[in-house]
């Protein structure tokens, strides 16, 4: 067929696909949108054959392309999706992935139990490792006639400090993981780095006689906000190790992998801190709250995320 | 092996997609454009929002890291791989097979983006195959060049000569390169002469010829 038979024979259907792929929509719920592509690929595969002009390959290959986008697309998030993810997928990631969670978990807490014990013992190191004016007003922060532990809080200020928590803590979640694909590095640095800061405060303000204060404050959402940032520095672990050690795929291939199961863990874990957030808003900021609530609450939560990881998804399939 | 900054991926149904990764320069222009962009905006929302008082701030920082950590996730995903940076430089993120970019995907490379701000993030992208940062690794994504490709309008008229012979896709492609390409006319007169077996033809002569092949052909190189 000569080219120009070829162009005038076609240009119905090419300008009417044009047409549609102007218009926004689920193009690919018509039934003949899958035949329509194969048809054009099959016209570019004989034009190029044909030796055709390469205008008209070009303006093929631009269709084609296009179409390929329309049909490859990813199902957008539907709420079926979504909560299969969060109540199966990420549960079942968690659980794959224990071994992350536990060293992560280990990176974190024993930095922190150390540095308390050392600073029980020698307490002027606590200026060494944090900047005294810090310490100062952390210190403040925590004594008995501290605003908001002693006064009640108004309902704005406790807004703003919900929307200080969910920067600084979510930002710190995501740059926990993020520093992982320096082969883990990042991630074991966060973890550690802040297991010594808190470490550091709670020792010194024992030292201070304000350790029940700061457990007051801390204890109902410490599960809550520090299970995240565990999960999140398993996450970027997992992402480096899996570059550093990639078994039995290349090297590109097993960080793909495993950064898509950490973008899992992460997710959960910007949950996490979010909740976490309001907590520390809402209730910890409570002033009339005794310590025994305070612990029941905290455990409720522990008990929550144990539940979570430990019950959910271990039926196969779809929800 | 040709170095080249089209990634060509072959499809399962027979055909190629040509893409144009956008390299380290272009990229950073966007970026930069992004985050006038962004700051412009956080001033804006912080003017605002100083009216509220304490409530106001609260709002205020939620906005900010969303706007830190969501900007170019939003614009990826529901704006076709272009934020507005990337829109103005004329780039869009798609998955490394020209496909959509789709949310995991999207904040993966986006999460990375902090840690590439600090590590040598150029050196990534210049030493890559497909001038990937670690972000772009990690979540299988590529910048590339929306469209811009050196074209050539087919014309019919008396400038336009069919060759002698036929030429196939490949030779086409590389007439209507050296058409777009910008070159000294020496360099030019050399390269059209290469053709002489064709047509026989020296010097200017032989690069009128070859330009007259070109638009012959039409189409992008």
């Amino acid at each position: 067929m000569k080219e120009s038979e070829f162009i005038k024979k076609n240009s119905v259907f090419w300008r009417k696909l044009k047409k549609e792929l102007k218009r926004s929509g689920p193009l690919t719920c018509r039934d003949t949108f899958p035949d329509d592509y194969e048809k054009v690929c099959y016209q570019i595969g004989l034009s190029r054959q044909r030796g055709y002009n390469l205008e008209l390959i070009d303006s093929l290959d631009s269709l084609a392309l296009r179409m390929r986008q329309e049909l490859y697309r990813k199902p957008s998030l539907s709420l079926h999706n979504l909560l299969y993810q969060f109540l199966v997928e990420t549960p079942r990631v968690i659980r794959g992935n224990f071994s992350y969670v536990l060293a992560a978990l280990f990176l974190f807490t024993l930095p922190a139990i150390a540095t308390y014990f050392i600073l029980l013992k020698q307490p002027h190191l606590a200026f060494v490792l944090i900047d005294p004016a810090n310490i100062e007003h952390i210190e403040d922060m925590y004594r008995d006639n501290a605003p908001h532990l002693g006064a009640p809080a108004d309902v704005d200020s406790r807004v703003m400090m919900f929307g200080y928590y969910i920067k600084n803590n979510i930002g710190i979640d995501f740059s926990c993981f993020a520093g992982g694909i320096l082969v883990g590095i990042g991630s074991i640095f966060f973890l550690v780095f802040n297991g010594f800061f808190l470490g550091t405060i709670f020792g010194h303000l024992e030292n201070q006689g304000l350790g029940y204060n700061l457990s007051l404050f801390v204890v109902s959402h410490a599960p809550m906000e520090l299970m995240a940032l565990v999960f999140s520095g398993a996450a970027g672990m997992k992402m480096g190790f899996s570059f550093l050690i990639p078994g039995p795929y290349t090297r590109l291939h097993s960080l793909r992998k495993s950064s898509l199961i950490g973008v899992k863990f992460l997710i959960l874990a910007a949950i996490m801190t979010f909740v976490a957030a309001a907590i520390e808003a809402y209730w910890s900021s409570l002033p009339h709250l005794d310590m025994q609530s305070r612990v029941i609450f905290s455990l409720s939560n522990v008990l929550l995320i144990g539940a979570y990881v430990g019950l959910l998804g271990w039926k196969r399939g779809p929800i | 092996m040709i170095i080249d900054t089209i990634s060509r991926i072959d499809c399962p149904e027979g055909i190629f997609l040509r893409l144009r990764l956008a390299g380290a320069y272009c990229r950073a222009s966007a970026y930069f454009l992004d985050f006038l962009f962004r700051t412009a905006l956080i001033i804006g929302l912080s003017i605002f929002f100083s009216f509220f008082g304490a409530f106001g701030t609260g709002v205020l920082l939620i906005s900010m890291f969303l706007l830190e950590w969501f900007y170019p996730v939003y614009f990826e995903v529901y704006r076709a791989g272009q934020s507005p940076g990337k829109k103005k430089m004329g780039i869009r993120v798609t998955m490394e097979d020209g496909s959509p970019i789709g949310f995991q995907a999207s904040l993966l490379r986006n999460l990375i983006r902090v840690v590439d701000l600090y590590f040598l993030t150029w050196v990534f992208i210049l030493f890559s195959s497909k001038m990937m940062r670690l972000g772009d690794m990690a979540a299988g994504t590529v910048v590339i060049y929306d469209s811009g490709k050196a074209r050539i309008k087919r014309t019919t008229g008396k400038d336009a000569k069919h060759p002698s012979i036929t030429l196939n896709e490949k030779e086409q492609r590389a007439t209507v390169s050296f058409a777009t390409r910008s070159l000294t006319q020496s360099r030019k007169q050399e390269l059209a002469e290469i053709l002489e077996p064709i047509h026989k033809l020296k010097g200017e002569d032989a690069v009128n010829e070859v330009m007259a092949y070109a638009r012959h052909i039409g189409g992008s190189s």
